[in-house]
């Protein structure tokens, strides 16, 4: 009887160790995973972009008239801006915002409008409208 | 069929009353008022209406002509107008000829695509190219911009804009790497551009 007693007690008491044991070990801290390894890029770091430059107003087609006329858009922030009609030329520096606004005097007739820019990488960027000044019938 | 006789007797009577009535109330400023709505509206159509092209003059009819595909009609209510050296003359409709530089500003008839004529100013149309200057022939004063040929001389308005201006320079100024806006034309399509006016932007 004392023995059935005595084994039963053993059993137990290596159940509970057993038991301890596995709680131990599915507790500890686990161990951080291997770092790995960053890609290397084949390429070159892009260069910075640009806002591409819009010329806002005038609208290409539009008939205008009266010169000067007003032309309007938009680039980089504190980017200077060119502005430039087969009679005229102008230069504007861009606001915080990048927008631009200068009175530019047309021809009368057809009228190409460039708005230039040179980038970072010192592309010209270009935008063009074409306007049509009309003449004042007398 | 008397008492559809008769209810339409009522209808009938009853609209002319109705008519006669509201003819009565309008008054000679809601009148003025109606008509300055619907001259505005006329504008408005009008100016939605206007239209401008440029191009060159691909064929002239007996009233009309073509710039492009565009049909332009004429009527004798139409100016035409000719710009040279900055100097402008009127001229008649049997001055256009196939290959004219011509601006048009008129209506336009959404339904054909057709431009009536209010005024036809011929001019020769300056073509803009713009770029960097990769390559100078100094003999032949011709500069290449990606690609394309241009041909500036002596003759050419040269300005490059600097920091603070823009400031009256030379043909001679312009290197390579320079980039250009130039305005021109081409004498014969397979030529360099003719260039009047050229602006330097350095980099």
């Amino acid at each position: 009887m004392n023995e059935k007693f005595i084994t039963a007690g053993i059993g137990i008491a290596f159940g509970i160790a057993l038991a301890i044991g596995f709680f131990i070990f599915i507790s500890r801290p686990k161990a951080p995973p291997p770092p790995q390894p960053t890609p290397i890029s084949q390429n070159p770091p892009a260069p910075q972009t640009v806002n591409p430059l819009t010329i806002d107003s005038p609208s290409d087609g539009d008939i205008v008239t009266a010169s000067p006329l007003i032309v309007s858009g938009l680039t980089s922030p504190k980017a200077t801006v060119v502005v430039t009609g087969p009679a005229d030329e102008q230069m504007v520096l861009a606001d915080d915002k990048g927008q631009f606004m200068v009175k530019l005097k047309l021809e009368e007739g057809e009228n190409t409008i460039v708005a230039a820019v040179v980038d970072e990488r010192g592309t010209l960027q270009t935008d063009k409208k074409q306007v049509v000044l009309e003449i004042k019938s007398q | 069929m008397k008492k559809i006789f008769f209810v339409l007797f009522l209808t009938a009577n009853c609209y002319l009353l109705t008519a006669s009535v509201f003819a009565e109330t309008a008054t000679p400023s809601a009148s003025q008022e109606l008509l300055d709505r619907v001259a505005t509206k006329v504008a408005t159509l009008a100016e939605k209406m206007k239209k401008a092209t440029a191009g060159e003059i691909t064929s002239v009819g007996s009233k009309s002509f073509f710039i492009g595909d565009t049909k332009i009609n004429v009527s004798e209510v139409t100016t035409y107008y000719k710009i040279k050296a900055g100097n402008r003359t009127t001229i008649d409709f049997k001055n256009l000829v196939k290959g004219d530089d011509a601006a048009v500003i008129g209506t336009l008839d959404s339904a054909t695509g057709e431009i009536t004529a209010r005024q036809v100013i011929v001019k020769i149309q300056r073509l803009t190219l713009s770029g960097k200057v990769t390559i100078i022939d100094a003999k032949k004063n011709i500069y290449t911009l990606d690609g394309k040929e241009a041909e500036i001389d002596s003759t050419t308005a040269v300005k490059t804009a600097t920091a603070a201006a823009i400031l009256k320079s030379k043909y001679s100024d312009i290197k390579v790497g320079d980039n250009l806006i130039i305005y021109g034309y081409y004498v014969k399509p397979s030529t360099p551009l003719t260039t009047l006016k050229a602006l330097i932007i350095p980099q």
